[in-house]
């Protein structure tokens, strides 16, 4: 049987990301959005994840639907109807899959810029929903899938302004005055997100049974737990480095080069969270 | 310094809030059975029920009784209530002697839990 988190790993990541990039490129200032998101490199950003969340999803399903029936892929294939009809999981899958082509026609049909940057950011919010439904936020109920959803959205907008940041960097050749303005406006995202973050994660643990920190070492799932909040907060260091130290020096150029190496290991670890979340996801909690 | 300082607080915090328990929040446990796990019953049941903590799909439920020998003594396929957090199958005449109880179920989050416990029926139950 393939591991859950071979699919699910990007299939999650394509989402977060093009609902986070497609949400930046609605709220950022004019000439931000002008480096991060005209020309060729968001557009084509988000046909890719656009694709990869199309491809996916067939597969994530499939791969759910082995494990709910503990048998391989072959096997499940002819169930996969009743499947479909008679579980919770498979009726939420069935307008994921169409959400899913939304997604993709969206993203691949020319269409006028902000209108088609709009449409790519609510339905991939859609995705985002249709995903919190399916967690395991759906055993508490629908304040649960509220907060798991919030949860996903702050983290989109932490990844997809840093995304954006590196892209405008990258391909829109900026220069120091663009920077400092677009490395402002995504600190301020990310600090609300991280807040956001908080808080959520503040409300998941009072919805749980209470601290039990033997857990956190005593168990695979507390392990990996660990090593997912460590990985995030180094991204939180590194944020802090940027805004505190490197944003006032950027007219020099080994600030600016500093800056956007440092971006670059920021989403690259966010990559790394993503990939915990979804192994935690899918690891048997200690109960 | 201060806003340094700051943001380091800020990642201890974000540590602590998430490493708080999310362990608990997920897949479907025993809340209650009947009979009870390591009950001795005086008179034979004529069902085993499990109650569930979180809903399951009825699609993939099993539930088993076995005797001594292994011989599965559960007379029809497993129910499962209306709001998915009830598994029940009716049983045979059960003779004294122990009973092993085998449940497995898939949660509506879609992962699989399973289990087992054991209940006796006393000497002159049946």
């Amino acid at each position: 049987m393939i591991p859950q988190p071979i699919f699910a790993w990007p299939l999650v990541g394509s989402q977060v990301l093009i609902f986070g990039t497609a949400a930046f490129a609605l709220v950022a200032p004019r000439d931000a959005r002008d480096r991060a998101v005209s020309g060729s490199g968001p557009a084509k950003l988000w046909r890719v994840l656009a694709l990869i969340v199309l491809v996916i999803s067939p597969l994530r399903l499939l791969s759910i639907a082995a494990g709910m029936a503990d048998s391989t892929f072959r096997e499940v294939i002819p169930v996969m109807p009743q499947v479909m009809r008679e579980t919770f999981a498979g009726r939420v899958w069935t307008w994921r899959l169409a959400t899913a082509l939304l997604l993709a026609l969206a993203a691949w049909i020319p269409a006028p810029g902000r209108f088609a940057t709009a449409s790519i950011c609510v339905i991939s919010a859609a995705l985002l929903a249709q995903q919190s439904i399916t967690s395991h936020a759906v055993d508490k109920g629908a304040f649960a899938i509220a907060v798991h959803f919030a949860h996903q959205v702050a983290a989109g907008l932490w990844i997809g302004a840093l995304v954006s940041l590196l892209i405008g960097a990258t391909y829109g050749h900026a220069d120091a005055e663009w920077l400092r303005a677009a490395t402002s406006r995504v600190s301020m995202i990310a600090g609300w997100s991280v807040a956001a973050l908080v808080v959520t994660g503040a409300i998941r643990a009072w919805d749980a049974l209470g601290l039990q920190p033997d857990l956190l070492v005593n168990s695979i799932y507390g392990r990996t737990l660990l090593w997912k909040v460590g990985t995030a907060a180094a991204v939180i260091l590194i944020g802090g480095y940027n805004r505190y130290q490197l944003v006032g020096a950027l007219g020099e150029s080994s600030a600016r080069a500093s800056l956007i190496r440092n971006v670059a290991v920021e989403c690259a670890l966010l990559a790394v969270v993503i990939g915990w979340s979804v192994v935690l996801a899918n690891t048997p909690p200690p109960h | 310094m201060k806003t340094s300082r700051m943001y380091i607080y800020g990642a201890a915090l974000v540590t602590i809030v998430a490493s708080n328990p999310i362990v608990a929040i997920a897949h479907s446990f025993p809340e209650k059975e009947t009979p009870s796990a390591g009950q001795k019953v005086a008179s034979p049941p004529s069902e085993v029920v499990i109650g569930f903590d979180a809903p399951i799909e009825k699609l993939f439920a099993k539930l088993e009784v076995a005797g001594a020998d292994g011989t599965n003594q559960a007379v029809g396929a497993p129910q499962v209530s209306d709001d998915g957090r009830q598994l029940s199958v009716k049983v045979g005449a059960l003779k004294p002697g122990d009973y092993t109880v085998r449940w497995a179920v898939v949660c509506i989050d879609t992962h699989h839990t399973e289990g087992s416990y054991t209940f006796s029926v006393a000497n002159g139950g049946s």
